[in-house]
């Protein structure tokens, strides 16, 4: 029996490996940034946030290229194959915004849709606002751009405690408490995600201080006016209804991070939304609804007239 | 290094408690280091950090002090961590308690804060 456990995890490792040589590197905005670019067609970038990488979109990727989109999933500074953050100090969201830019440059991608999750919606959305002409449509998915944070997000338990000053560098330091148990927590199929995925996403970061990210990520959520990102999502969420390109907004109905009622509001507040479009998930619906996801944004770019000439 | 807080100050209550017992006085750091002995025996040391532009003390570092050229026992300095971590929540003051400590390591299964260990 120890010989099958052994074969399981072999070929847990080898799926996730091979995943990862899919992509390749590239130096953006002075760093380097690992990136999966598979399909020929109108550009589509699916962005993902904390504790994820380029992993979490496996499932999606497929219909995307098969309806005929090069689609582009990379891996943020500090995750998966891109380059381990040099210092906390290293990491602003505007430097992210910025890689965003750099790496679309570096690809030479003109024009693209943005399929956005988590941090990846804060980060997409700011550079949407910033370079309008270059966002050909959007995707929203569990995440938020305001200042107001969501319950979950100002409960002291389970939320704030866990990257709470000294106790944050003890749990998802040294027990990589969000890329292992809190992954699993926050998927509907919990025994499905154990076998399809197991530890992709806590064996990507394999000491302390590569999990520096998911302590940093979790601190820059703001809670109240003294926050020092407050400023930053006041300015987002001023940029909304400026966002005029077409917007898809997709939520997980069992998402207890982000409530379904944020839908209704990324849906009143973007000017050319449609949806919200519902699919079993929790805060990573990625893992119960990926390829679901995929045939969805898919649907949404056929009816805003498929591919642009 | 065991541990490193770079933003001690992300919840101000957390600094406030480690300027209470260091009796920290405007941005001047302690001359000494602080030190504690965990439930395993343990030595280790307490470092307070400071960066220019930020409020003093900016960060900690929790060194272990081992006999000489004996490696360490992670699980051992786990638990020594979490006794540190006890001993802070204490201090700190509501919301911030022992009791939402160990609701949170119930949580994420954290197995140093599991009865009997």
């Amino acid at each position: 029996m120890t010989g099958l456990a052994g074969d399981v995890a072999e070929v847990e490792r080898s799926d996730v490996e091979e995943f990862a040589r899919r992509g390749r590197d590239v130096l953006v905005n002075d760093a380097r940034l690992h990136v999966l670019d598979e399909g020929e067609g109108e550009a589509v970038l699916l962005l993902h946030g904390n504790p994820t990488w380029s992993y979490l979109w496996r499932e999606t990727v497929q219909p995307l290229c098969a309806a005929g989109y090069r689609v582009i999933v990379p891996d943020q500074r500090g995750f998966g194959g891109s380059r381990p953050l040099g210092s906390p100090y290293d990491d602003p969201i505007e430097v992210r915004v910025a890689d965003l830019a750099g790496l679309l440059e570096v690809l030479g991608v003109e024009r693209v849709t943005l399929v956005l999750h988590d941090w990846g919606g804060p980060i997409g959305l700011a550079f949407a606002a910033a370079y309008p002409q270059a966002v050909r449509a959007l995707v929203v998915m569990s995440t938020w751009a305001w200042p107001d944070p969501s319950p979950f997000h100002t409960s002291v338990v389970p939320w704030r405690m866990l990257h709470a000053p000294v106790v944050g560098p003890h749990l998802l330091g040294r027990h990589n408490s969000l890329a292992g148990r809190g992954v699993y927590l926050s998927v509907v199929d919990r025994a499905g995600f154990r076998e399809r995925a197991g530890s992709a996403y806590a064996d990507q970061m394999p000491d302390p201080m590569s999990r520096l990210p998911t302590l940093l990520f979790p601190r820059l959520i703001p809670v109240d006016q003294a926050s020092g990102t407050y400023p930053f999502f006041v300015w987002l969420q001023e940029q909304l209804p400026s966002l005029r390109m077409p917007a898809l907004v997709v939520w997980g109905r069992e998402d207890e991070v982000f409530p379904p009622s944020y839908a209704d509001r990324f849906v009143q507040a973007l000017p050319d939304a449609r949806g919200p479009v519902m699919v079993t998930g929790r805060h990573f619906l990625q893992e119960d609804s990926g390829r679901e996801i995929g045939e969805h944004v898919v649907t949404f770019l056929a009816q805003i007239g498929g591919q642009e000439s | 290094m065991v541990l490193t807080e770079f933003q001690l100050g992300h919840v101000p209550a957390f600094r406030q408690t480690f300027i209470d017992h260091f009796a920290v006085v405007g941005r001047a750091l302690p001359a000494a280091p602080g030190w504690f002995r965990g439930p395993t025996g343990g030595l280790y040391e307490v470092v307070l950090t400071g960066r220019s532009g930020e409020p003093v003390p900016t960060g900690l570092e929790v060194a272990a002090l081992p006999a000489r050229f004996v490696p360490l026992v992670s699980r051992e300095v786990d638990q020594d961590l979490w006794a540190f971590l006890d001993w802070l929540l204490e201090r700190v003051g509501p919301p911030w308690t022992r009791e939402g400590l160990r609701q949170i390591a119930a949580i994420y299964r954290i197995p140093e804060a599991e009865p009997g260990d």
